[in-house]
Order: C-alpha cells, then sequence, then structure tokens
C-alpha cells in the first residue's frame, strides 16, 4: 500500500470501535507521505492569494508562517498524538462515550456541513481552470454570488463529475491522489520559481529584497479585505487545521502510529504545504497584481496558466478535483451517519450536490481565510472535551467517558462546553472586537473549563469515584 | 519493466523541476519551459500508476 491508502483504509475500514491492534500499527514514512500529499492541495492556492490580497508584509508573512506552523506541529505532536496512541480510537468512538450518540449525530451534521462548503471552495478553484478554455466570464475578488451562465455551467459540469466520481470510486481517486501527490508540490514549487523571475528576481540573494518592495509590500490590503499582521498570519497558519489538530479529528489517523512523537510527521504537511505552496500561489497572485495592479481577481485557473502553460491548468484542476473528492466522500459519510438508511451513494450524491451549489457562490473561496477559521472554531470545542476528558476527568475525580458509563444519548456538560463556547466566541468577536483568527484560543480554555463545571454538576455522587491515575 | 517505469518517473519529476530553474536563469524561454513541463506531466501519469499501484498491492 502507498503511504495515504495505508493509513486512510485503516482508518476509515477497520477497528472502528475498538483499540488498533498491535499489528496494525504504522511506521514513521507513512505518516511523512500522508501529511504532505493531504496538506498540499487546492486550498492552497487561494489561501496564498489572499494573503497578498489582505496587505500581509514580507516578514510578516515568512516569519509568521515559520511560527503558525510551528505551533501546528506542536499541537499535532502534544496535543493529538499522546492520546491518539494511547487510546487508538477513532475520533468518533471516542467522542461517542464522552457525548452520547445524539450529541455525536449533532457533531457529525455541523462537520458534515462544513465539509461540504469547503468542498464547494474546491469546486470553485477547479472550475476557474475550466473558465480558461472556454474563456468564461469570472468572479471576482468580492463578488458574492455567481457570475453568468458561463459560470454556472462550468461550476455545475466540474461539481456533478466530482460527485459523481465521489460517489462511484472514491478508492480509485484516493489512489490517484496519491499518484498526483509528488508531481503536484513540485508544480507549486514552479509557480513559485516561475512567477519570482517574471517579479524580478533573477537570484536566490535578491529574493528578499523583491519580497519586500514588490510582493509583500505590507501596507492597506485590497478593498473589501482586512489587514494580515504577523499575528493574524501565526495564528491562521496555527489554527487553518484546528479542526485537525486541537480539535482532534486525527485521533483517526494517528492512532495508528507506533509512537506518539510521529505526530512530527505533520511537519512535512506544513512546511511543504502551508509554507512552500503558500509563498508559491502568493508570488503568482502578486505577479498578476505588478503586471496590472487593477486586476485583482483571485483566479487559480488562469494565473496558473499564464505561469505553466498546460500543466499549470492540470494541477490547479487535479488539485481542486483531489481535494474536493475525499471531502465530499467524508461529508457524505458524516451525514449518513444521522440518516443511516439511505445507502452512502445517495448520500454522497446528495452531499455532493450541495458542495456544487456551494461552489456556484465565489465568496466561499474569496472568503476562504475566515471561512477555515470558523470551521476550526466550530469543531474544536470538542477537542478541547476530548482533551479533558483523557487527562483531566480522572485527576479531578470525575469519570471519564460519562456517556458510555451512564448510557447517556446527550451529555449535557459537553454539550454545553461545545455550544456555549460557540456563543461566548461569537459574543466575543461581536461585541469584544476579537477577530475570527484569534478567538479560538480563549475559546478552547472556554471550552475546557465548561465541560469540568459541567461535568461536576452532571456526574451524580453514586456513580462510584475512579481512582486518581 | 518496473525499473523502467521508475525510472521514467524520475526523469518526469527532474523534467518537472528543471524547465522551471532553467528559465529562472534565463537559459531557457518560457513556452520551452511550458511544453517541456507539459510532456513530463503527461510522463509522469503515463508511467507512475502502473509501478505505485503495484507497489499498493503488495
Amino acid at each position: 500500500m502507498t503511504d495515504t491508502e495505508e493509513v486512510a483504509s485503516g482508518a476509515s475500514e477497520e477497528f472502528e470501535r475498538e483499540p488498533v491492534p498491535k499489528r496494525a500499527l504504522l511506521g514513521f514514512r507513512s505518516f511523512i507521505g500522508m501529511y504532505a500529499g493531504e496538506h498540499t492541495a487546492g486550498t492552497e492556492l487561494m489561501i496564498g492569494f489572499l494573503f497578498v490580497a489582505r496587505g500581509a508584509s514580507a516578514a510578516d508573512l515568512v516569519f509568521g508562517l515559520l511560527l503558525g506552523n510551528l505551533l501546528a506541529v506542536l499541537s499535532w505532536t502534544f496535543l493529538t498524538a499522546p492520546i491518539a496512541t494511547r487510546a487508538r480510537l477513532t475520533l468518533y468512538y471516542q467522542l461517542e462515550r464522552i457525548c452520547g450518540r445524539q450529541l455525536v449525530t449533532l457533531y457529525n451534521l455541523a462537520n458534515g456541513v462544513m465539509f461540504c462548503f469547503l468542498a464547494g471552495a474546491m469546486v470553485t478553484v477547479s472550475a476557474t481552470a475550466v473558465g480558461v478554455w472556454f474563456n468564461i466570464d469570472m468572479p471576482g475578488l468580492n463578488d458574492l454570488y455567481p457570475r453568468g451562465f458561463g459560470w454556472i455551467v462550468a461550476v455545475l459540469a466540474v461539481g456533478s463529475l466530482i460527485s459523481v466520481v465521489a460517489a462511484y470510486g472514491y478508492q480509485s481517486v484516493a489512489r490517484f491522489a496519491n499518484i498526483a501527490a509528488p508531481w503536484m508540490v513540485l508544480v507549486f514549487l514552479g509557480f513559485g520559481i516561475v512567477a519570482a523571475r517574471d517579479l524580478g528576481v533573477t537570484s536566490v540573494g535578491e529574493f528578499w529584497s523583491v519580497a519586500k518592495e514588490r510582493i509583500w509590500v505590507g501596507g492597506d490590503p485590497l478593498p473589501g479585505q482586512t489587514k494580515f499582521t504577523f499575528w493574524h498570519v501565526t495564528f491562521f497558519a496555527w489554527f487553518c487545521n484546528m479542526a485537525m489538530h486541537i480539535g482532534m479529528s486525527d485521533l483517526s489517523i494517528l492512532r495508528f502510529a507506533r509512537k506518539s512523537w510521529y505526530g512530527i510527521a505533520s511537519a512535512a504537511g506544513m512546511y511543504v504545504g502551508h509554507f512552500m505552496a503558500w509563498i508559491s500561489a502568493a508570488l503568482l497572485y502578486s505577479l498578476q497584481l505588478h503586471r496590472d495592479p487593477s486586476n485583482t481577481d483571485v483566479l487559480p485557473g488562469p494565473l496558473a496558466a499564464s505561469a505553466l502553460g498546460l500543466a499549470g491548468i492540470f494541477c490547479v484542476i487535479i488539485a481542486g478535483w483531489t481535494t474536493a473528492n475525499p471531502t465530499i466522500y467524508r461529508a457524505g459519510l458524516a451525514f449518513q451517519a444521522i440518516v443511516p438508511r439511505v445507502s452512502r451513494f445517495k448520500v454522497t450524491l446528495v452531499t455532493g450536490g450541495i458542495a456544487t451549489i456551494a461552489g456556484l457562490f465565489p465568496a466561499i473561496a474569496m472568503k476562504l481565510l475566515d471561512f477555515v477559521a470558523l470551521y476550526g472554531l466550530i469543531l474544536m470545542p470538542m477537542g478541547a472535551v476530548i482533551f479533558v476528558d483523557f487527562w483531566l476527568m480522572d485527576r479531578l475525580g470525575l469519570r471519564s467517558g460519562y456517556a458510555a458509563h451512564r448510557g447517556l444519548g446527550f451529555n449535557w456538560a459537553a454539550g454545553a462546553a461545545w455550544l456555549v463556547t460557540l456563543a461566548a466566541c461569537t459574543g466575543l468577536m461581536l461585541y469584544g472586537g476579537v477577530e475570527i483568527f484569534f478567538v479560538s484560543l480563549p475559546g478552547w480554555f472556554i471550552a475546557a473549563v465548561i465541560y469540568i463545571v459541567g461535568s461536576r454538576l452532571l456526574q451524580k455522587p453514586s456513580d462510584p469515584t475512579p481512582v486518581a491515575s | 519493466m518496473r525499473r523502467a517505469l521508475q525510472v521514467a518517473s524520475s526523469l518526469a519529476l527532474v523534467g518537472i523541476v528543471i524547465p522551471p530553474v532553467l528559465y529562472f536563469r534565463g537559459d531557457l524561454p518560457q513556452d520551452g519551459m511550458k511544453t517541456v513541463m507539459l510532456l513530463a506531466t503527461i510522463l509522469w501519469f503515463a508511467a507512475t500508476p502502473f509501478w505505485m499501484n503495484d507497489r499498493s498491492s503488495k
């Protein structure tokens, strides 16, 4: 098996309600390959562009990405992996034991909806590449609604194709994604090298001075965008995969790791995908602005075509497709858990349909930075609940896995930790002036405290008190 | 056969990496770079699925 397949097949098909046995554990290399492939995707093109649109300076971007990605790697290594390699359970089973089946169903619904919108953004990205061929009038940076009949047809065609493939042949596309990954990483690198040359960089030593003067000049963001500083870049890089590390989604993946330090393999994804690929994409967009400051369109297809020709267009289509496909599939699985009687095929098709409709609206792709932050925020509180339940409950004289212990369908302590935290974070954003990129940090502590207090109130004195470990 | 396919894939990756570097150095025009990268892309997807899938079946 290839690296990603080894991890993915094990995570999705086996040991769903039992700890992973020793014989199924995987080596470090498996995780390096999986993380590098998964985090060099269609989204990187949009994110790199949007950093430029938000007026990040060169130093803010480079040092912010270095620090933010380091914090993300540390989160995987010290928050997710230690629990994953001790419990060796999927996120969903672990949550079900803590929260109860009904609350997990709600979580699945939220997860599925967010996956749908993310897949929609990827459909938008792929459609921009298709639009190059047919000279379609494409959306601008601040467009919220579909622009023109051609755009709608392009998105419907791409989205339908991706949905049908996701419903019929997820495994073959997953295999194709593995095959494409090394090629795609190098094409991303090519975007950066070519754009740097066209921006006037003629030697490696010149890069930094050109970067400060022509690429990430700082100053005001483009109209309609909010300003990004060093801290915005740092927190965005740290929290853009918050659902996976602090939110604990990757428990399902890292439970196959032999050692907990394998979480450091996430560095391959962060520094290839979320450093090199973002910088390459940013260079492409800077080149466009350098050539024509009035052209603020954030369209990966035309930019990739101008830099690398057909190879660039293929990269955008394949990057969008290979990201959207598993995302639609995962969203389908999340929804199917809610309606288990309906076949996975039908659920995935309907899910793909929703993603395609979402893809018609360029607002999601053009506001991808905010959407990704929102995605992490919504799923983060459950990560705090798992962390507290695993490490602190016994120490506090409370019972971990309370829903499983009492046969509860809905653990109100966990439910309150989730919903009250989201309400508190919304309040902080609306009335406290805290931006969405930062609010998840206090949010994690709020969720942890609410879960502890709620559990103290919920758990009955008749429950046998566990011995502190 | 497997070894030949792996060599072809390696050449394809070289064909993706080197042309942008040559363009950066001013040694290759942009059109030439795009052509070589397209050919390398075709070579990569023609050769790699066979040995990578072969590995995945083991």
